[in-house]
């Protein structure tokens, strides 16, 4: 017979009239909740409603506008505006999932319930977390909401980012700026980097005479030889980069006197901006989902938390293991889950699959590295595929610099496309 | 992904589907493979500086280029450190689940 694949293959042109027989054992009514709307929610719920059409699907987000964190060092850096970055729900909403735009407040596991600040109730079959980072307020003493208004942290989007613009744009030529990066993991390993990168290219050309120095909590970060030698090329000795091991790490800050205390040292730079400690947003910690490390373990194939059966976590908030916190593996991830809950409430066994990952970081003006990944799910981790993986060769010509750096923007807008278009 | 493959992700992998059940959980799997390659390529055609378009690429054309790339023989920005983290098993799979099938019009590149 004729195999039911190429039937498939062949409908491919008109899926969204298909007529999905395989999906009635699904069952119309089965209820999939997924809380939070960033790469990893929106995508799993528009996922969810591709692979199993027959699933009530509702997409618990409070904002009505998404800020996107990738490229957001670029608003930093004066060459992109922030509107560039914002996205709203109406694509998610018009591909057939209901948008809700409350906050989760609370999860009853065993009721299988979703309580939102309005005191409304969602009742889950499967429930799908997707709550991103929060910023671990105190844990660099002195480093709080209130002190964050003083020394932006710009780690979520939004108006944190166009405060470190402003204080940017305000430092005098020949002032000192500090971007303090903290310990891993934390949301997007490359991003401090990139952005010291970006944000010394606006001090080259506008405030030359100014110093970009990088307090870092660790020795090591992703692609560092690569960053180290585009730093050295393209900005000489603008950028200064201090690991943990020359004391580096931030012990404490003083908003008010803007001093930044180390091991060793004191700085008072004209713009200070404190990346913190993180973890896994506030509901998952209400819900139980995560342990002491403030993140939430999961079973790798499935993404299904370790602590509370039928909530799945994607995206940042989860101990993936050897994949990073960034957009293109919450994304990679929300696909993997939506089939896998799709499959789940349908009664049958997860699907064995790989992941992978791609991070671009822009440098300066027309270059581009980048870092990959490719992933196999063991019984109790992520692990990298040996002999795959890593970044942009560090003899690589101006040619392929130049092709990353365009491909950076593609990624960009195919991926926030794909989830928000 | 292809949304026609994407029904095939929830085919019942067992008894329920007779004889040809192994053909349909491949292409399901090969599907979810595929799923982390729309990340950064586009179904629509890409500018001359974009990352590049899979479609209108056979089956064949795929499986070999992912091979090339994959032994190195073929040099790219990131496939060849994408590639081979793929089996050949599973570079069958991935051209099946992107490639433009067979006796399909190819579209022009």
């Amino acid at each position: 017979m004729r195999t039911r694949r190429r039937v498939l293959k062949d409908l491919g042109v008109s899926a969204g009239t298909l007529a999905l027989t395989p999906l009635v054992a699904l069952g119309a009514t089965a209820r999939v909740v997924v809380v939070g709307g960033g790469f990893a929610g929106a995508s799993c719920a528009r996922q969810l409603r591709s692979v199993a059409p027959g699933l009530d699907i509702t997409l618990v987000e409070p904002k009505k506008t998404y800020t996107a964190c990738p490229f957001s060092n670029l608003v930093v850096a004066g060459q992109r505006r922030l509107s560039q970055q914002e996205f709203d729900y109406s694509g998610v909403a018009s591909a057939g999932v209901r948008v809700v735009h409350r906050s989760a407040v609370d999860v009853d596991p065993v009721a299988r319930q979703v309580r939102l600040d309005d005191d409304s109730l969602l009742t889950y079959d499967r429930l799908v977390m997707a709550p991103g980072i929060e910023l671990r307020w105190g844990a660099l003493e002195g480093y709080d909401e209130a002190a964050a208004e003083r020394m932006p942290h710009a780690w979520q989007a939004g108006a944190q980012t166009q405060l470190l613009r402003r204080q940017l744009e305000a430092m005098p030529d020949g002032g000192l700026a500090v971007i303090a990066a903290p310990e891993s993991p934390y949301r997007c390993p490359p991003g401090p980097y990139e952005r010291a990168s970006l944000v010394a290219a606006y001090l080259k050309r506008e405030k030359p005479r100014s110093k970009l120095l990088l307090l870092d909590a660790k020795d090591n970060f992703s692609k560092k030889p690569l960053f180290l030698q585009a730093w050295q090329s393209l900005y000489g000795d603008l950028i200064e980069w201090q690991g943990a091991s020359n004391g580096a790490a931030l012990t404490a800050v003083d908003a008010a006197g803007m001093t930044l205390q180390t091991d060793f040292d004191e700085f008072t730079p004209d713009v200070a901006n404190v990346i913190p400690p993180q973890q896994a947003g506030s509901i998952a910690r209400r819900a139980g989902l995560t342990d002491a490390s403030g993140w939430c373990p999961i079973r790798p194939l499935t993404f299904e938390s370790r602590l509370v059966e039928n909530i799945h976590v994607i995206g940042d908030a989860a101990i993936a293991n050897a994949m990073p916190k960034s957009a293109f593996a919450a994304n990679a991830q929300a696909g993997l889950c939506a089939v896998q809950v799709a499959r789940l409430l349908a009664g049958e066994a997860p699907m064995d699959t790989t992941l992978l990952n791609t991070c671009y970081s822009l440098v300066g003006p027309d270059y581009g590295i980048s870092v990959a990944g490719v992933y196999r799910p063991t019984e109790n981790a992520w692990q990298s595929v040996s002999g795959a993986g890593g970044t942009s060769a560090l003899d690589a010509g101006s040619d392929v610099r130049s092709k990353e750096a365009g491909y950076a923007v593609h990624w960009f807008d195919t991926i926030t496309a794909q989830v928000f278009g | 992904m292809k949304q026609a493959l994407v029904i095939a992700l929830l085919l019942p992998g067992g008894a329920s589907l007779g004889a040809d059940s192994t053909d349909e959980v491949a292409a399901g799997k090969g599907a979810l493979l595929a799923s982390t390659c729309s990340g950064c390529h586009r179904e629509e055609a890409s500018g001359p500086d974009g990352i590049p378009s899979l479609s209108g690429q056979s089956v064949s054309e795929i499986a070999r280029k992912l091979a090339a790339y994959r032994s190195g023989e073929l040099q790219g920005t990131l496939m060849n450190r994408l590639a081979r983290g793929y089996s050949e098993g599973e570079i069958k799979l991935l051209a099946e689940a992107l490639g433009t099938a067979a006796g399909a019009e190819p579209a022009e590149q």
